[in-house]
């Protein structure tokens, strides 16, 4: 082989690597510095001067408009409180208390971050909607079928994430302050 | 050729490979927020007018404005180009009803961000300039009076205001998005 064809062959290696770690990389949620709290993770950076070029280049390329420091956080849950990926053949209970904020919404959509139609019509719940126990506890179901209480319904069909919106909130500069137990469990129920 | 001698003329192409490599990696993700061909601005360029005030559909499954966007919030946008005067934000905002300001450029930057609470006396009263325009208008100030309005320089003359009101129930967005057409946008002149 001549050294042309060589580097050549190199040049492409090159080219095919990097872009294929670009690509791995832009998979991988939203850059550095994200914080795990049970099933749920958030990027605290992610909207702020200090976002590092990963989270930028992972909003550039999906369109994603983040929450600014002085409007709120964004936590998503991919996967369930054991670990297992949302599906959509599951029905899972969401529990527990949401941290201190003067709104806040739980949405649920497709795992590019679109809203999934339903008869139901409802994508989401926000803080003035949710019924509450005596002890402030929410519960929330999502499942294919038509639950009492606080109900979401998904299609049966197409992978979907939760997604916790806390508007002017605290909690985005004090997040080492909080623990998996100030957000809802997500578990799953059954599965059919 | 004895097989240590292959693996040792190899090193030098596997150490080029890797550097090229993660050069074309860095390169990639640090253009993506330039190039990248559906980023929130260019988007939003196609439905919205410049500097005026354009009320977004509200979001749903068939209209999708940004990934992961919250049904439950009324959007409003006015895109800026400060190459043609700064941008001045005015209105007034309703106490206690959560309203989210924030100013991105057009590589993604969220470069302000507040809630209504912070607002002044109840009102929103904002500029957007470039650096020079802000050196210009602060020419023009008295000395001894502080300006009425909250000024922002931006790093890049193009991006866009997002207003986001919030409906804390599903029959609340017609009036949050009353609330946003109360806020307008004009291109300001400096000095007069």
């Amino acid at each position: 082989m001549t050294i042309v064809l060589k580097l050549l062959l190199a040049l492409c290696v090159s080219l095919v690597l990097g872009l294929g770690m670009s690509f791995y990389a832009l998979n991988q949620g939203y850059g550095f510095g994200a914080i795990q709290l049970g099933a749920w993770t958030a990027w605290p950076r992610t909207g702020s001067p200090d976002a590092d070029p990963y989270a930028r280049a992972v909003l550039a390329r999906s369109g994603e408009i983040p929450l600014g420091l002085g409007e709120g956080l964004s936590l998503i849950a991919r996967r369930d409180d054991s670990g297992r990926e949302l599906s959509p053949s599951c029905s899972y209970l969401i529990k527990g208390h949401v941290p201190k904020a003067r709104a806040w919404s739980l949405i649920l959509t497709d795992q590019q971050g679109r809203l999934i139609a339903t008869d139901l019509g409802r994508s989401g719940f926000t803080s003035a909607e949710v019924v509450r126990d005596e002890e402030n506890n929410l519960t929330i179901r999502v499942a294919r079928e038509v639950r009492s209480g606080n109900w979401l319904a998904v299609d049966g069909q197409t992978p979907f994430v939760l997604v916790l919106k806390l508007y002017d909130t605290i909690t985005r500069s004090n997040l080492s302050a909080l623990e998996p137990a100030d957000l809802p469990v997500i578990q799953r129920e059954s599965c059919t | 050729m004895t097989l240590a001698e292959r693996v040792l003329r190899f090193i030098p192409w596997l150490m080029g490979v890797l550097f090229l490599a993660g050069l074309v990696h860095l390169i990639s993700i640090l253009v993506m927020p330039r190039l990248a061909p559906h980023t929130a601005f260019l988007r939003l360029e196609q439905r919205t007018a410049l500097a005026s005030l354009s009320l977004l559909e509200p979001i749903s499954a068939q209209n999708i404005i940004a990934p992961f966007e919250d049904p439950a919030m009324a959007l409003a946008i006015c895109r800026f180009d400060l190459t043609q005067g700064p941008l001045h934000v005015r209105g007034r905002f309703e106490t206690g009803q959560l309203t989210l300001l924030s100013l991105h450029d057009r590589f993604g930057e969220v470069f302000h961000s507040m809630s209504e609470r912070s607002a002044i006396r109840g009102g929103i009263d904002l500029v957007i300039l470039t650096p020079a325009q802000l050196a210009m208008l602060e020419a023009y100030d008295k000395e001894d009076e502080l300006p009425s309005e909250l000024r922002v320089s931006a790093h890049s003359p193009r991006g866009f205001v997002l207003l986001r009101a919030f409906a804390p129930q599903a029959g609340d967005l017609i009036r949050a998005q009353e609330r946003l057409n109360a806020i307008t946008c004009t291109t300001d002149q400096i000095g007069r």
